[in-house]
């Protein structure tokens, strides 16, 4: 029994010190290596990317590990394995660590992953011969105009319509296609309530019916009404507005009840308490602040639900992690100073020190769902010896910034925010994430978005149907 | 892969081909049937069909087949197919089954990526619930018919080369598929006319009229796009 324990105690020590080893400067060194991979265009590999889950490594894991200095001691600097890794990476690219047939430099270079099998490039050449609807090599406006009206309106085109549009020049043909497109995005099929913007704001918002506060389909228990959530995101999605305001919007927007649905703006709206000092968009609605802060002092689940749902990142899956140096401080005594919780919450804690004044539903009435300057000292001072030195100022993408409005701007205006905004559209129109073949078309499109489309979703829609991932069958 | 992905990967080129009804399938791992095989119906003349290397094809989910099949069909989508008489079959009864969301009751707020085994049942239940309503709606008056115009029932049959059949089957495949029958597809339904009437089963033409529709409705090239 001793000898048991003895060794149950040495692979404990061995797994948190494993847990030392799993590298925060990993990402960024990869991506300096390998600027042009699809994996690093707007973003860094997520840390499944060597690891399966740290710091156990995956199948390209090891191979990097064994040629990490393996003569080296265990574990190493930071800035050792920094200055290492490049070369190690090296070591590996003409290795084929999945087993897949790909070597890990095709895998790096086109964007799949070379720790699993089953993803591989997927150059398929087109084949030859003719096809009596449709040209399946290259982009065709009779097939996109078909799609397009199912897409975005909902519902089959007219054969007769069709047989009109067939007969069109090609340039006329193209003009047509985007008087169709701006027809359907004013239906109420995409954007009136329950639509298709809505559905994409599902999973940002996180509505729970019995919870529903407002005057329509209101709840059991009523803590703040979603549909000023969805609305504002709505708002952002159409008619050239700024997509980025559904992070950074000081007003409100209020929707019609009635068909066909309109949304305007509005700096004051019933049950929304943030005063217009302290708004950042769907990040300080009531709903926000009800839901995802509810009673806790520091709202990490607000900061982590805002960081999954808007920019695209789950730190529960080891994604966005820019560890800052000192933390977590764990003010509020939670433990997350363990050596298995750093790894995360050294990005987590400070991306969510700026939501610290923003109260969910503790305190009085006067209280709740409110910016309070004072709102850790005065609700929550006894909870832990140091809580109270929270510092509102935290950091984003490792960016220190002084409240949740710059921490807002830094997101709305990140790579991270384009890339998920055009990833929630691409996903939707062509039901999965861009493969490693429809990459350039991708970071084309979000590019674009961030400069001459000026953040205008409708501007990168009518782009995103010009592209041959959309138009080719 | 699920099984159902093979099954759309198989159909993927019979619906860029413009073959719509599903049929055998000779070598589903290849993606799709150009060549003139692969399920294609018409009698195997189609010569070589290029072939999609993308092979894309997306389930249209409750919203969009509602509104496609009550369209087509000149119905209300509320009144296309209703569970006990009272609740939408697609949008209140299984929605999920057919790709659908709910957001607010159980937190499901992306669809499933994948269809489940009810879920062509799903779809098989709303088309036939609609062209049963059409059928007997256009038979019923046939001034205010919409589909099935003009159709003579002798004995209960329908002649499927009638002009009056053609007519209305080209009516279906356009306003369902927006496009016209090929020849092998009316050859396909009329046969299927033969069988009806050799089971002597009482309705023949009836049954007939409603299992085209069927047939068509239910295709891939009609639940998929």
């Amino acid at each position: 029994m001793p000898v048991r324990f003895r060794h149950i105690t040495m692979v404990l020590s061995v797994s948190l010190a494993s847990a030392v080893w799993a590298k925060p400067p990993g990402p960024s060194t990869f991506c300096a290596k390998y600027p042009t991979s699809p994996t690093c265009t707007g973003g860094q590999p997520a840390c499944t990317y060597c690891h399966s889950s740290p710091p156990t490594r995956n199948a390209f894991g090891l191979s990097v590990e064994a040629a990490l200095v393996p003569s080296a001691m265990r574990p190493l600097s930071d800035a050792d394995f920094q200055a290492s890794l490049p070369g190690a990476l090296s070591a590996v690219e003409r290795l084929d660590s999945d087993g897949d047939g790909v070597t890990n430099l095709v895998e790096i270079q086109k964007g799949t992953l070379p720790a699993e099998a089953l993803s591989v490039p997927r150059d398929v050449p087109c084949g030859g011969g003719g096809n009596p609807r449709y040209s399946v090599c290259k982009y065709d406006t009779n097939y996109v105009v078909k799609k397009l009206v199912v897409d975005f309106c909902g519902g089959n085109a007219k054969y007769e319509d069709l047989e009109v549009f067939r007969a069109l020049t090609p340039a006329a043909q193209v003009a047509r296609i985007d008087e169709v497109l701006d027809y359907c995005m004013g239906t109420e099929f995409w954007r009136g309530k329950n639509g298709q913007l809505w559905q994409l704001a599902h999973r940002k918002v996180r509505p729970v019916g019995t919870l529903k506060g407002g005057p329509e389909d209101t709840g059991i228990v009523q803590l703040g009404d979603y549909y000023d959530d969805y609305a504002l995101f709505t708002y952002s999605q159409i008619d050239d507005h700024d997509a980025r305001e559904v992070l950074t919007a000081d007003y409100f927007v209020v929707r019609s009840k009635t068909p066909p649905t309109t949304y305007t703006k509005s700096l004051l709206i019933p049950f929304q308490a943030v005063d217009f000092a302290h708004r950042s968009g769907n990040l300080t609605t009531a709903w926000s602040l009800a839901y995802f802060t509810m009673f806790t002092a520091l709202p990490r689940n607000a900061a982590s639900q805002a960081y999954r749902g808007y920019l695209g990142l789950d730190i529960a899956k080891q994604e966005g992690l820019y560890a800052v140096a000192n933390e977590p401080r764990d003010y509020d005594a939670k433990g997350v100073t363990q050596p298995l919780c750093t790894q995360c919450h050294a990005t987590l804690d400070p991306l969510s020190y700026p939501f610290r004044n923003y109260n969910g539903i503790s305190g009085s009435d006067q209280q709740v769902l409110r910016y309070l300057p004072t709102r850790i000292e005065t609700l929550f001072a006894n909870q832990a010896s140091t809580i109270t030195q929270i510092p509102e100022q935290g950091y984003i993408f490792g960016q220190k910034v002084n409240d949740l409005k710059q921490w807002a701007q830094v997101a709305a205006n990140s790579d991270a925010f384009a890339v998920a905004t055009v990833t929630d559209y691409w996903k939707l129109l062509m039901g999965a994430p861009p493969t490693a073949e429809q990459n350039a078309e991708f970071v084309g499109l979000w590019q674009r978005l961030k400069t001459t489309n000026s953040y205008s979703v409708k501007k990168m829609l009518h782009e995103l149907v010009r592209t041959e991932a959309y138009g080719a069958p | 892969m699920r099984p159902n992905f093979v099954l759309i990967c198989s159909f993927v080129a019979m619906a860029l081909l413009g073959c719509p009804a599903p049929g055998p399938v000779d070598d589903p791992g290849a993606g799709g049937g150009g060549g003139g095989g692969g399920g294609t119906l018409d009698g195997g003349g189609g010569g070589d069909f290029a072939i999609s290397a993308k092979g894309v094809v997306r389930f249209k989910r409750n919203e969009r087949l509602t509104v496609d099949f009550a369209n087509a069909l000149g119905l209300p989508p509320d009144g296309l197919c209703k569970e006990l008489g009272l609740y939408s079959c697609s949008i209140f009864v299984h929605p999920l089954a057919l790709g659908g969301v709910d957001p607010y009751g159980s937190g499901l707020y992306e669809p499933l990526p994948f269809t489940g085994v009810t879920s062509p049942i799903v779809v098989d239940r709303v088309a036939l619930a609609g062209c049963v309503q059409r059928v007997e709606a256009d038979l019923a008056s046939p001034g205010a018919a919409v589909i099935f115009k003009g159709i003579d029932l002798v004995d209960g049959k329908v002649d499927p080369t009638s002009t009056a059949a053609r007519q209305a089957l080209d009516s279906l495949y356009k306003r369902a598929l927006q496009r016209p029958p090929t020849d092998g597809e009316l050859a396909h339904l009329a046969r299927l006319n033969a069988d009806l009437v050799a089971t002597g089963k009482p309705q023949p033409g009836k049954n007939w009229l409603t299992l085209s529709c069927f047939a068509v409705l239910t295709s891939v090239e009609s639940v998929f796009y």
